[in-house]
């Protein structure tokens, strides 16, 4: 069996069985072992990394089963690698007096399995498998919060298996049409018959899985009730690298489509839907790790706009921003993971101290990831936004507006909670340091500490970035380039314009960014229940079985009711017939003789 | 002992011994248990042995030569093998569990004599290759079915057992037409005479409509749907034996054996059928959503599914009827582990009503994991045997070209998700609708929970072991298109 496989896939899945057999009284050995295994999955990304191996293995469902590791996926499991052992140090760290913490560790191990499944594997119907047992972990890990939110882990069950039927019936059509189950051996014109189809439920499957509209609105809700190292690993690492991965893999290998084709642009007008609606809610929302899971779906929109636009240099940007995305993102959660241990509270109405004074490496940690999520200058997102600017704008100047106001309403949200958090007025005197235990505080610093680093040597990322997808230059000239990077900084000194404003004018810290919204009615989309698209799917479904039940009842009265009815009819008439009478029999047999002869 | 003499003894055993239960019953209730038990077990030893020479290409027969040309025969290919297997593996298990849930209730000799029968009856339709000798073992199941559902005889129960025995008898009956218009034009009862005439044409669609209505009846497909999930009120042992293992398979299997490849039905009909199973699977799923009753959304949910196995054998291609022949063991496996897990829930908490459970993980905890996993399979989960079942029969439906009913499908799959989730919820999370603190810590090593136990293992098991399970449906596949 290759190494590969146990590495990857076998050691973190039977960890994870293991680890949540182990009873109690072997806690410690359960946490050694969940490090273990993550840190050994970390390694080896890293140790294999440049790479190139093709394997078969028999042993998994004793099927003939192909895997290949190579540039795309080496470099993508690398990143998932790095996000898991800081989550995997930081959820050691935090949930170590909660019930289900090694309910949650199971789970990650798991999730960590299949997850390099999806990536490695050279075989349709393992993508799926894999793809698929990743509801079972994410169903695990949110059920495994304090409250047990099973509510949510359903809705996320019942949302992503929808969105994995999608796929399903994607990678059907694309196995019909293609004429094989190997991915590598795969690539249909998209003018073939039934490619069209395949395309969109693939694209809508695998953008699913980065929480795009309408997919998204299980995020939110978990983002509040699953344990936070849930939100680092899976939403903001798993989820996005698997996602960007087989959209890379479906406009790059899967299919042959042309630059600016229609159906290129529709998938970008997706992206743009995303990232606009998102980003919207994101502005409005009152608690912090929400306005991240929603600032979380709009740079999924990003990187879809980004890949849908079919360059190379598109390819690049997207891949560039998801691991860009990772590390402010992650870093962002642990700081919201570090107040919450803190205050108690994401909320804002919940945090009552001067955060800036009694949590100072929190803060600083906030600073850096936060301009990374704004995009300044010199910090890893701006690198990859710029890119994603310059491959939007050279399909149409619209999206790249589209994207503009997109950046200026994540600042805007960004500003907004740091203002909040760390510059408003305490509600305690409390000077006292309320500083996270060092082990939480290590993971934050790292991916604060990268988000930097990550922005002035970003030659790094680009290169391996580059050297997976392939060697690009900007097609925009100069001059070009320079505008859009103008724009990207005015856009923030209008962010921070609308910020100071909104200090000194109104009392929402949403400046007049918020009068506009409210004009097209975002604040009562996003309160409102009755418009989560998961709710709007559900009163469906029940409208029509209720209309299904009504009928299946109307036919249990024609099986119970009218047929013995008619049958009761038609014998008590001819009861009625049958009098005793002589003649009367001798009359039916009269007719019964005329009817013979009518018949022959 | 020669193959052909095993395969007659695979039906005889089980359909003239059974009626010696009975008798055994007057010296030991233990010994009577066991002897039905042996008659499961001895069917499936002998399948077990024929399965290798059968797997080696080769087809078993036993002939004994009627008048008329009504002659008995039995033939063992991979397909029918396979399907019998399955079918005696499933009800063993839920012969196991019977052991517990039954002993509670009168008539027991009645009902071990009843379902041997109903085994031995499943045994004859798979292997007979003989229409006439199809129909009698349908007829067969059909009283067998009738009893049990009546099993509690009281008035409703009855009632009910009536209903199901008259739409069944009498689509039975359409069926017997069919075979009379079959044999007409073919100039015999015996498949492999009809395969050889290569008969088509109008009279043939028309019979193989009046045969539908029985396979339809015998399969609950909408609209001939409605006995099945009256026929939830029998005791659990009894829902899951027709719901999961012989009775609505008898029907999916004759289509498959008769119309997959021997009697090919045209291609205006093949889309008429491939509609009426779409909107069976739709209108099914739907009702499951919002039934209330643990055992009707189970029923509700069987015939969904059967949809599916349809859809396999309908499709007309090698992969889809490879699929829809597994889908026949696996669906068989985690229906008949859902509805025993439902039998528990109702044994413990004295309802049927989905509203008045909730919160049942901590008191049945054993039951819900097996539940769970019976659930993950039939939602179709990987690595859960459901899923490779539920992939085969829609791609290989797509290959065949059958692509928006494969779409159609997909969203039947959806649904199955839904009302498999609100089911497991309503039972098993959420807050506690019932007073079911005083219930009894739940045993691992009963009868009942150990027969879940062991379905929900193999739901799993079947699929980490798919490559196996699937080269012999494969060898299957490609034999059926040898006919």
């Amino acid at each position: 069996m290759n190494i590969l496989l146990n590495v990857f896939i076998i050691i973190p899945l039977l960890a994870g069985v293991l680890l949540y057999f182990l009873p109690s009284k072997y806690n410690i050995v359960k946490i050694i072992m969940f490090l273990a295994a993550v840190s050994v999955n970390s390694f080896f990304s890293v140790f294999f990394y440049g790479r190139e191996i093709l394997f078969n293995s028999h042993l998994l469902f004793r099927l003939d089963l192909y895997f290949r590791y190579y540039g795309l996926n080496s470099f993508m499991m690398i990143v998932l690698g790095a996000a898991a052992l800081l989550a995997a140090v930081y959820a050691v760290a935090s949930m170590k007096k909660e019930k289900n913490t090694f309910m949650f560790y199971a789970f990650m191990l798991l999730a960590l399995s299949f997850a390099n499944g999806v990536l490695l594997t050279d075989n349709f119907i393992v993508l799926l498998l894999f793809w698929e047992a990743l509801m079972i972990p994410m169903f695990g890990m949110i059920a495994a919060g304090k409250d047990k939110p099973v509510w949510t882990a359903l809705k996320t069950l019942i949302i992503s298996s929808v969105a994995d039927l999608c796929l399903m019936f994607g990678v059907m059509l694309i196995c019909a049409v293609g004429g094989s189950f190997m991915i590598s051996q795969t690539n249909v014109d998209i003018s073939q018959p039934g490619a069209v189809f395949a395309f969109i439920m693939m694209f809508i499957g695998a953008a699913a899985k980065a929480g795009a509209m309408p997919f998204h609105s299980w995020i939110p809700d978990a983002s509040v009730k699953a344990p936070l190292p849930f939100m680092v690993f899976m939403v903001t690492a798993v989820e996005k690298v698997l996602s960007i991965y087989l959209l890379i893999r479906i406009v790059k290998d899967l299919f042959v489509i042309e630059i600016g084709s229609d159906i290129s642009i529709y998938a970008m007008i997706f992206g743009v839907i995303t990232l606009l609606v998102a980003n919207m809610f994101a502005v409005y929302q009152k608690d912090f790790k929400k306005m991240l899971s929603y600032a979380s779906i709009g740079q999924a929109g990003y990187m879809i706009v980004a890949v849908a636009s079919l360059s190379v240099f598109g390819m690049v940007a997207a891949l560039f921003h998801m691991t860009a995305h990772i590390v402010y993102k992650t870093c962002l959660f642990f700081v919201a993971g570090n107040i919450e241990k803190a205050e108690g509270s994401t909320e804002i109405s919940g945090v009552k101290s001067n955060l800036r004074q009694t949590m100072p490496y929190t803060f600083m940690s906030f600073v850096l990831a936060g301009a990374a999520f704004a995009g300044v200058p010199f910090f890893f997102a701006f690198f990859s936004k710029e890119m994603i600017y310059a491959s939007a704008l050279s399909v149409n100047w619209a999206f790249y507006v589209c994207l503009s106001i997109g950046s200026l309403l994540s600042a805007v949200a960004i500003l907004n909670w740091g203002i909040k958090l760390f510059y408003s007025k305490p509600k305690e005197k409390i000077i006292q340091e309320k500083e996270v235990p060092v082990f939480m505080f290590i993971p934050t610093i790292i991916s604060a500490l990268a988000c930097l680093m990550f922005g002035i040597f970003n030659k790094v990322p680009h290169t391996l970035v580059s050297n997976v997808i392939g060697q690009v230059e900007n097609e925009h000239s100069v001059i070009i380039t320079v505008i859009l990077i103008s724009v990207s900084v005015l856009v923030l000194i209008l962010a921070f314009i609308n910020n100071v404003y909104t200090c000194k004018k109104r009392n929402d810290g949403l400046g007049f960014i918020a009068a506009a919204l409210d004009k097209i009615k975002i604040d009562k989309l996003n309160e409102n229940i009755k418009f989560d698209p998961y709710e709007i799917f559900i009163k469906a479904v029940t409208k029509f079985s209720n209309a299904m039940f009504n009928i299946d009842k109307g036919l249990n009265y024609f099986y119970d009711v009218t047929v013995p009815g008619s049958v009761n009819f038609v014998s008590e008439s001819v009861k009625k017939a049958h009098t005793g009478n002589i003649s009367v029999y001798l009359l039916w047999v009269i007719l019964g003789i005329i009817f013979i002869f009518i018949i022959f | 002992m020669s193959y052909d003499i095993l395969l007659l003894l695979i039906v005889l055993v089980p359909v003239l011994l059974s009626t010696t239960l009975p008798a055994v019953a007057k010296f030991s209730v233990s010994i009577r248990n066991f002897a039905a038990l042996l008659l499961m077990l001895v069917p499936m030893v002998f399948l077990c042995i024929l399965l290798p020479e059968v797997i080696s290409g080769n087809t078993v027969k036993y002939v004994f030569e009627f008048p008329l040309g009504i002659n008995f025969i039995l033939q063992a290919d991979i397909f029918a093998t396979f399907t019998a297997l399955a079918s005696v593996l499933v009800s063993t298990v839920i012969l196991i569990y019977s052991f517990e849930y039954i002993k509670h209730y009168e008539n027991q000799n009645e009902y071990y004599f009843i379902v041997v029968l109903f085994l031995g009856s499943m045994m004859g339709i798979i292997f007979s290759a003989n229409l006439i000798f199809i129909y009698i073992f349908w007829e067969m199941t059909a009283l067998a079915s009738w009893r049990l559902i009546g099993f509690f005889r009281e008035k409703e129960y009855v009632r009910r057992a009536n209903k199901a025995f008259l739409l069944t008898a009498a689509g039975a009956l359409f069926m017997l037409v069919g075979f009379l218009i079959i044999a007409e034009t073919a100039g015999s009862f015996d498949l492999d005479i009809i395969a050889n005439a290569g008969i088509t044409g109008g009279i043939v669609d028309l019979a193989i409509i009046f045969i539908l209505i029985g396979i339809f009846t015998k399969s609950a497909t909408f609209p001939l749907h409605s006995w099945l999930a009256d026929a939830g009120i029998a005791p659990s042992p009894v829902t899951a034996l027709l719901h999961a293992a012989v009775l609505v398979k008898i029907g999916v299997y004759v289509y498959g054996r008769l119309f997959s490849f021997v009697i090919i039905p045209s291609d205006s009909l093949r889309t008429a059928i491939l509609v009426v199973i779409a909107v069976s699977a739709f209108v099914s799923g739907g009702i499951a959503f919002v039934e209330k009753d643990i055992k009707r959304v189970i029923a509700f949910s069987t015939i969904s599914q059967l949809a599916f196995i349809f859809l396999g054998f309908v499709s007309g291609g090698k992969v889809a009827f490879a699929g829809a022949m597994l889908f026949i063991l696996i669906h068989g496996l985690a229906k008949a582990g859902l509805f025993l897990c439902a039998g528990i829930i109702e044994h413990k908490v004295h309802t049927k009503d989905l509203d008045k459970m909730g919160g049942l993980l901590k008191y049945m905890p054993f039951t819900a994991v097996a539940f769970a996993c019976c659930a993950l399979s039939v939602m179709g989960i990987p690595p859960f045997a459901g899923f490779f079942s539920k992939f085969l029969v829609i791609i290989g439906s797509v290959m065949d070209g059958n692509v928006f009913t494969g779409f159609a499908f997909i969203i039947c799959a959806a649904f199955t998700v839904l009302y498999i989730v609100r089911l497991f919820t309503k039972i098993f999370l959420g807050e506690e609708r019932g007073d079911f603190k005083l219930l009894p810590k739940e045993k691992v090593f009963s009868p009942m929970v150990f027969s879940v136990i062991i379905l929900a293992v193999l739901s799993l098991g079947f699929g980490l072991f798919f490559g196996d399970i699937f080269t012999i449906a494969n060898l299957a596949a490609n034999q059926m298109i040898t006919i």
